[in-house]
């Protein structure tokens, strides 16, 4: 059974359609991307889930059961929300910022103590943070906190809007790494916003492309690459979305083909160094580079690899199965 | 630092409060001539006066404007909001020699037509910046409390005061400065307090009793002020 159903949602600010007819199901336990350009929806939809927005007609099941049976609070105490703007209160230090639902929720202190302590080990962030105020921390570690206070009373769905949206690029990748390492581990159902293509093809179970307030498509990365040629896919997505979608695959979690290892290297092609989260895409670009046929791909253990173009195929294939 | 100042402040208040009787009688031999003077309260009773003509007021204006404040920000809306804003700006600039001479028909002589007059004098100014505070919490800490499941006296208590006190403190440290002053002005409506010496010395050339009055004053509005400065001085 779905997690989050959304059924015919419609919402509209006085003339202006932002959800027109939006029907979606989030599985348990998936991290679902709802991307699309500004103004789409996808925020005004993220919101109608915590009710923040009240929407016109339509309905969202949570979990079985209407999201407009719960009080608003009640229900917004048992979903994770994260919002880029961080909103940490800045009167509050780190503990005390990610200890508020659990306060709200009349957890007792030795249990919120635990459970900050056990976010932690999962995060970035070490025991010295939790004293510091939010003035006193960086965008990255900011975004970090934000996202464990979203965690922080373990619920079971989470609603991410744009949450690493106003990070640099540098440091957004290094969240969003950590963010998948987390989920994996977690196993929460997330709405996730973004307009980043990037951002969603890496961190994506499913993808749901939304324009005008209407769903266009919704499918794994992969999969929406058989679908570029559909207008607004292609459109949105761009052309490139083969090529960035290799960033999604790491080459250690694929295990390379076999057939080409050749533990001695013949000497005349360029070598690259494996390095942990080294992607598809890295690889490739490491071939245009070579200009060559091939490329040598050294692990630290010492052994080369021959890699073609063939096999960075090959490999797709077997990431796409 | 700011210890020093308020401890500097009390101490010269305190002597010349205390010690006033020695400096009147140098005063005397030099000008053996001065006007005899009905006034023969204690300086420090003046004193006691003094702050509850302009304490009491400004105390009860903070807590009516902040309660009303709130409970604008809350249920209120953006033209209540503004006409609220626009009041307090209006009321400070109003003079309360003003107030005190409209408040007299009303209340009649002595303490109570002042104490009235720097109550409405304190009032909006607080109100303002309460509501200005109250509206200026940044809307991504808001949206985060509200997106957490807090309610809206939840919203209000842990989050929008707090952030809000310090723009509803520089009201009130206004509006504190201006009545502490301002409550001289009681004494030419019948109040007690500092103004009684300070016009009486203006009616008689006694500069020494215009001192007598002033400078507890002066010392007293600069203590308020150090108060306030030492929390802006640490949230900084």
């Amino acid at each position: 059974m779905a997690m989050i159903s959304i059924e015919a949602l419609y919402k509209s600010y006085g003339k202006q359609a932002a959800l027109d007819g939006f029907s979606l199901e989030v599985e348990e336990g998936e991290l679902l991307i709802l991307i699309g350009p500004s103004g789409c929806g996808k925020s005004t939809l993220l919101k109608c889930v915590n009710r923040m927005v009240q929407y016109d007609s339509g309905s969202i099941v949570l979990a079985g059961r209407p999201v407009s049976d719960y009080k608003e609070e009640l229900l917004r105490r048992g979903i994770g929300y994260c919002i880029q703007e961080v909103g940490l209160f800045p009167h509050m230090d780190v503990y005390e910022n990610i200890a508020v639902v659990p306060r709200l929720l009349r957890w007792p202190e030795e249990r919120i103590k635990e459970r900050v302590d056990r976010l932690l080990a999962i995060s970035g962030l070490s025991a010295d943070h939790l004293k510091k105020y939010p003035r006193q921390l960086s965008g990255g570690e900011a975004q970090r906190v934000g996202v464990l206070r979203a965690l922080a009373s373990d619920p079971p769905v989470m609603l991410m809007d744009e949450p690493f949206g106003a990070v640099d690029p540098l440091n957004r990748h290094t969240l969003q790494a950590e963010f998948l390492k987390m989920q994996k581990q977690l196993k929460k159902t997330v709405v996730f916003v973004t307009h980043d293509v990037d951002e969603a093809i890496l961190l994506a179970d499913r993808i749901a492309l939304m324009e005008k307030g209407r769903l266009v498509a919704v499918d794994e990365p992969a999969g929406l690459e058989a679908r570029l040629d559909e207008g607004f896919i292609g459109d949105f997505l761009g052309r490139e979305y083969p090529l960035r979608l290799l960033s999604r695959y790491e080459i250690k979690e694929l295990g390379l083909c076999g057939q080409n290892v050749e533990n001695a290297a013949d000497g005349k092609d360029m070598r690259i160094a494996m390095e942990p989260g080294m992607t598809l895409k890295d690889l490739l670009s490491g071939l245009i580079r070579a200009q060559g046929d091939a490329v040598l791909l050294t692990t630290p253990e010492g052994a080369g690899m021959r890699i073609t173009f063939s096999d960075i195929k090959c490999l797709m294939q077997g990431a796409k199965r | 630092m700011i210890w020093v100042r308020r401890a500097a402040i009390i101490s010269l208040f305190v002597l010349f409060v205390f010690g006033f009787g020695y400096v009147e009688a140098l005063y005397s031999i030099i000008v053996p001539l001065r006007p005899a003077i009905v006034e023969r309260t204690a300086l420090y009773v003046l004193v006691w006066q003094h702050l509850v003509i302009a304490l009491v007021p400004t105390l009860a204006a903070l807590a009516i404007s902040a309660a009303s404040g709130c409970l604008l920000h809350v249920y209120g809306n953006e033209e209540l909001k503004s006409l609220a804003i626009s009041l307090g700006s209006i009321g400070e600039t109003f003079p309360s020699v003003a107030i005190i001479a409209l408040s007299v028909p009303v209340l009649g002589y002595g303490n109570l037509p002042c104490m009235l007059a720097l109550f409405i004098y304190a009032v909006l100014p607080i109100l303002r910046n309460t509501v200005t505070g109250l509206s200026e919490v940044p809307r991504g800490i808001t949206e985060a409390a509200r997106g957490m499941g807090m309610d809206k006296f939840q919203m209000l208590f842990k989050v929008e005061l707090p952030l809000a006190w310090p723009v509803m403190a520089a009201g009130l440290r206004i509006a504190l400065i201006i009545n502490i002053s301002a409550a001289t002005l009681g004494a030419t409506v019948g109040a007690g307090g500092l103004g009684i010496p300070i016009v009486a010395g203006i009616r008689t050339y006694d500069i020494l009793m215009v001192i007598k009055g002033t400078m507890p004053v002066l010392l007293m509005a600069l203590f308020a002020d150090s108060m306030f400065a030492g929390r802006s001085e640490k949230r900084a």
